[in-house]
């Protein structure tokens, strides 16, 4: 019987831990404490946590702005401080920090030189791309001129003009509209299709719920759970049966067999409404059917289409990339497991969860398998992510001066 | 406001098209032809016409008959090849027309004043006289338009012209001749800095990292504020140095104070936006976290800093060549320039050809020094007739060093008086076989004090050269001025030396409180000759200065990697301030010491702070003196006023120490704290 193949390690962390200090070295603040984890290739992996829980400090360790205080760090199995290993990333921060005075087409046409790519590839690529997040009309106005909106935009694009084997998005959808975000899930989805692997961090739950195979949370810097999506979130107690709207005769007759036959009563019945999500999707879509002007990004196009080939190259290269390690990988310690221990010795899950999640008086999910799962099938219900995105500031008009 | 830009977004879009281009390009060549075309079809005539008139007209004798040589006697006429030349001037100026023997003197200058009526009044005459000039024109007008459509600055183009036309309209509204050259010269500086800018962009438009962050920082530099301020200072500025020129003063004085003011202006300008442009584009990048971004593509940090730099010294290249470039083309207007009809004017002629547009060399003379036995005997001879001294059981080292260092200075003094009433001393000059063989004429420069230096009287001193009486020049001078006298190559003997004796005509009075000897300082009385020309010496001055301000912006950059913004600027002008008054400060420091510690009085604490504060302040100077004096002795600017040669071995000198080996450590300063800095601070959200 042959064994199967072990997934590849993207990312590696054993007893990770960033503490940062003052003029007189004194501790600040201990921003990671002792984290393990693992990135498997092709998987979208989710950081979740509060604000100061961490995530932003683990993302910039992995791509060499911070340097870790204890621990190990592998990024393709080298130190992330190795350049070699930036060619495969993309990155996009929490804000997107671009320069003002160019536009959006020199902002793709630098950071694609910078990749080393050809005229002829930075100019399809950047044309696809703004396509893709609906700046085409736009490709002319400096930066500068955006509305924060817009930067997150061209901030997704230039992430993605290398076709990255591994992207870091640090909030991704902060600032997007619904359809923003939409789309940005949408790519997260093709990327994966293409063997892509993705770090994602939020704290908008919905985001990472509605793409991310495998998750971890953390709090005060320490991971509190991990797993996949599926295993956190099942919820084993409940049956729910979607059918067209029913008379409240038949509702009673159902809930009569249910008594005969299990013993247990409905618990509620309601009649579900159109989702926010949906209703804001189609008002745009109407209006845009009339032409209304707007001076900001238009619906984007479809996702790139370098971003949706096959993919070519990069593996090859990643793998020779990480063939060429000299020093033997420790093997890693088991990571769930290890999370599992750490969560029972210094905080119940359940806790904890309910505290991420704000809902105390539900039970908590249970822990986490040890492997990584397959990717779950495209999401259907989003309608969180719509509520998140309209209840956060919405900023268009933000500009900020040097 | 916003339509404008809209406008202008839109203008410049269509402007990047093919299509645009193609027909913008066409149109251009068009407009050559019709313009160039007349032109040198004209230009090509009336050269055919002359040349075929001097061709005819020489030997044309009047005594022999020659058909034209009457006709232009008679009516002043000519006719050749069908065609009728009349100036009937001529018929009345026999005499300036033909030699004694009755042949036409100047066929050349005869065929040009006869050919005067044929030039239109469209274009101008100095052009059409030389048919290769406009055939150059041509080819650099189209090649130049040309550039500006295919790197589609022809909106740019258009708008400068427009703008400055509009300018131009308005002075000579106003009748202000200045006003019209100072506002063309400004249109024609901004298009060039666009175009030069367009170019390097294109140089730079290449997947190269290096080239690629430069590329950003030359954007950033036609952009941002900071960088533009400066710029816009200069281009503004430099056509209306001119007017500052006082007309009435010699023509000399008007060259000098123009390149002191053009070079000295541009560089300390263009210095100043180097320090905010290459701390501001690494600061503002790590505050506004832009380097976060950049950081986490393959760029390795010493290319980032590579690229950085790179940018910054492209634009001062752009700045320096194009302020290089006006005011050179300024300065030879200039030298045409006619002086007054006086000797004082062919002096002054003089003056700006051998003194001032030229490069020299300077020599001192050679002065007699003491021997160490001497020095020994007079240190020990000053200790007996020094009380406090000689009643020493033994004088300390660091006491017996400084009685050393006075003698020795001042018997250099002595050497550089002159005794009045007729005294005399002779002073040799040796090395100038270079001069001899070149007969470049020679220029005695010195700068005299007498008495209490009144700058309201004068003095008289006699120069005698190679101790002949006949040989002898009077001059009269002002204490502290600055003189010059001029010495004819071949007084230089056969072995390359020239003595001058210099005689104290002055005659004190008998009440007189001071001795009435004539001095100067060391480098107040030297022999100036002609190795060079001034075309070449303007050429490495303005390198060496881009070489300065090269070493200027990786030391802003190297600043901005540890400070913010405001402390890198700081930091940053406070060294290039400390480094230009490096030289001055070494000077100073020659009479800055601190009293000896054998001689200091400990018990007095007011003495003992004077004494450590004196030590620290010394100490600090001594160390700036060190490390910066070099880059102050570079003095381009100082050089080409003066005249003096800037020579190859010292632009090398200067390209070796500051450009690279400085610019290397501050390079070097800067990788290592980018190479170990975190860039992500804390930012206290997760």
């Amino acid at each position: 019987m042959v064994s199967p193949q072990p997934p590849r390690v993207i990312v590696e962390a054993v007893g990770l831990t960033k503490i940062f200090k003052d003029f007189w070295m004194r501790t600040k603040a201990r921003a990671v404490d002792n984290v393990d984890f693992q990135i498997y290739a092709n998987e979208i992996f989710g950081l979740l946590g509060p604000n100061g829980s961490g995530k932003s400090t683990i993302i910039k360790m992995i791509l060499g702005l911070l340097h870790k205080t204890r621990g190990r760090l592998t990024v393709f199995g080298r130190p992330p401080a190795d350049v070699a290993v930036k060619k495969y990333i993309g990155f996009l921060p929490e804000e997107s920090y671009l320069y003002r005075f160019l536009s959006a087409r020199e902002t793709l046409e630098y950071y694609g030189k910078l990749f080393g790519l050809d005229g002829r590839t930075r100019r399809r690529r950047s044309d696809e791309l703004l396509e893709m997040v609906g700046l085409t009309q736009v490709a002319h106005r400096p930066i500068g001129e955006f509305s924060k909106g817009m930067t997150r935009r061209i901030g997704l694009a230039q992430a993605l003009i290398n076709d990255p084997d591994f992207l870091i998005l640090d909030e991704p959808t902060a600032g997007l509209d619904p359809i923003g975000t939409r789309q940005v899930k949408d790519v997260l989805l093709e990327l994966r299709r293409r063997g892509k692997t993705i770090l994602l961090s939020s704290h908008l739950l919905a985001d990472v719920e509605d793409v991310c195979d495998r998750m971890v949370m953390l709090y005060g810097g320490r991971i509190r759970a991990q797993g996949t999506a599926e295993d956190l979130l099942a919820d084993t107690d409940h049956t729910v049966i979607h059918t067209p709207r029913l008379s409240a005769e038949t509702i009673s007759r159902i809930e009569a067999l249910i008594e005969a036959e299990e013993g247990k009563a409905i618990e509620r019945v309601q009649a579900p409404r159109q989702r926010l999500e949906q209703l804001f999707l189609d008002i745009v879509e109407t209006a845009r059917k009339e032409q209304v002007a707007t001076s900001g990004a238009v619906h984007g196009g479809e996702t790139a289409a370098f971003l949706r080939a096959e993919p070519s190259e990069g593996e090859a290269l990643i793998e020779s990339l990480m063939d060429e390690e000299e020093e033997p990988r420790p093997r890693a310690v088991p990571v769930e497991r290890a999370g599992r221990k750490e969560a029972e010795a210094e905080a119940p899950t359940d806790e904890v969860l309910s505290d991420l999640m704000g809902e105390d008086d539900e039970e908590a999910p249970s822990a986490a398998s040890a492997e990584p799962a397959a990717p779950p099938d495209t999401p259907e219900d989003v309608d969180r992510s719509v509520i998140d995105s309209l209840l956060s500031e919405e900023d268009e008009d933000e500009r900020t001066e040097r | 406001m916003s339509t404008l830009r809209e406008l202008y977004r839109r203008l410049d879009l269509l402007q990047r098209t093919l299509p645009f281009r193609v027909a913008v390009s066409v149109l251009a060549l068009a407009l050559c032809g019709v313009v160039f075309g007349s032109l040198i079809t004209t230009s090509d005539s009336l050269h055919a016409q002359r040349s075929a008139l001097v061709e005819a007209l020489t030997g044309q004798n009047l005594n022999e008959r020659d058909d034209h040589a009457v006709t232009l006697s008679e009516s002043g006429t000519v006719v050749l090849d069908g065609r009728t030349y009349r100036e009937p001037r001529l018929a009345d100026r026999p005499d300036l027309i033909f030699d004694d023997s009755g042949e036409i003197a100047l066929p050349q200058r005869v065929a040009e004043t006869l050919l005067r009526d044929q030039y239109p009044d469209w274009a101008p005459r100095w052009l059409l006289e030389q048919p290769g000039t406009v055939w150059m024109l041509a080819a650099v007008a189209t090649m130049w338009l040309q550039l500006i459509v295919w790197m589609s600055i022809t909106i740019p183009f258009l708008a400068t012209v427009l703008g400055t036309a509009a300018a131009v309209g308005l002075a000579a509204l106003t009748g202000s001749e200045q006003a019209m050259w100072a506002f063309g010269g400004i249109g024609l500086l901004t298009f060039t800095f666009v175009l030069l800018i367009r170019a390097m962009l294109i140089l730079y438009h290449r997947p190269n990292q290096i080239l690629a962050v430069a590329h950003t920082v030359l954007k950033e530099a036609s952009r941002t504020m900071i960088p533009l301020v400066f710029i816009v200072l200069i281009l503004i500025i430099l056509p209306l140095l001119p007017i500052g020129l006082d007309p009435e003063s010699p023509l000399r004085f008007r060259i000098q104070t123009f390149i002191s003011r053009s070079l000295g202006f541009t560089f300390y300008l263009a210095a100043s936006m180097t320090l905010f442009l290459s701390c501001a584009t690494v600061a503002f990048e790590i505050r506004d976290r832009q380097i976060w971004q950049l950081m986490t593509k393959p760029v390795n940090r010493f290319s980032y800093l590579l690229g950085k730099w790179l940018g910054v010294v492209t634009v001062n290249l752009i700045i320096l060549v194009i302020a290089a470039v006006s005011s050179f083309t300024f300065i030879q207007y200039l030298r045409e320039q006619p002086v007054a009809a006086t000797m004082a004017g062919q002096e002054d002629a003089q003056q700006v050809r051998d003194a001032v547009l030229t490069a020299r060399v300077g020599t001192s003379p050679s002065y007699d020094t003491l021997d160490e036995t001497q020095l020994r005997a007079r240190v020990d001879e000053l200790i007996e007739r020094t009380p406090e001294l000689a009643t020493m059981e033994e004088v300390p080292l660091l006491q017996r060093r400084e009685l050393r260092r006075r003698i020795e200075l001042a018997y250099a003094a002595s050497q550089r008086t002159v005794p009045p009433r007729g005294g005399a001393r002779e002073y040799v000059f040796e090395g100038l076989s270079e001069a001899r063989e070149l007969q470049s004429t020679l220029t005695l420069r010195y700068r005299f004090h007498i008495m209490r230096d009144d700058e309201h009287k004068t003095f008289d001193a006699l120069f005698v050269f190679n101790r002949d009486p006949n040989l002898a020049v009077s001059r009269s001078y002002v204490p502290t001025v600055t003189h010059t006298l001029s010495i004819p190559a071949n007084l230089i003997q056969e072995d390359g030396t020239l003595s001058v004796t210099v005689v104290n005509l002055f005659e004190p009075p008998p009440d007189a409180r001071t001795a009435g000897g004539l001095n100067f300082e060391a480098d107040d009385f030297e022999l100036l000759y002609k190795v060079g020309s001034f075309e070449a010496n303007f050429f490495r001055a303005v390198f060496v200065d881009w070489v300065k301000l090269s070493f200027l912006a990786m030391l802003g950059i190297c600043c901005a990697t540890f400070l913010n913004f405001p402390v890198a600027c700081l930091t940053s002008f406070t060294i290039f301030i400390a480094g230009t008054i490096g030289p001055f400060l070494a000077d100073s420091l020659q009479e800055y010491y601190p009293p000896a510690m054998e001689a200091m009085d400990w018990g007095n604490v007011a003495l003992v702070i004077q004494w450590a504060f004196q030590t620290v302040i010394r100490f600090i100077a001594q160390g700036i003196v060190f490390l910066l004096q070099s880059f102050g002795e570079y003095r381009p600017t100082q050089s080409l006023i003066e005249g003096r040669l800037i020579e190859w071995s010292a632009v090398a000198g200067g390209l070796i120490k500051v450009g690279l080996v400085w610019s290397g450590l501050a390079m070097i300063v800067g990788y290592l704290v980018i190479r170990r800095r975190q860039l992500a601070i804390y930012s206290g959200h997760g």
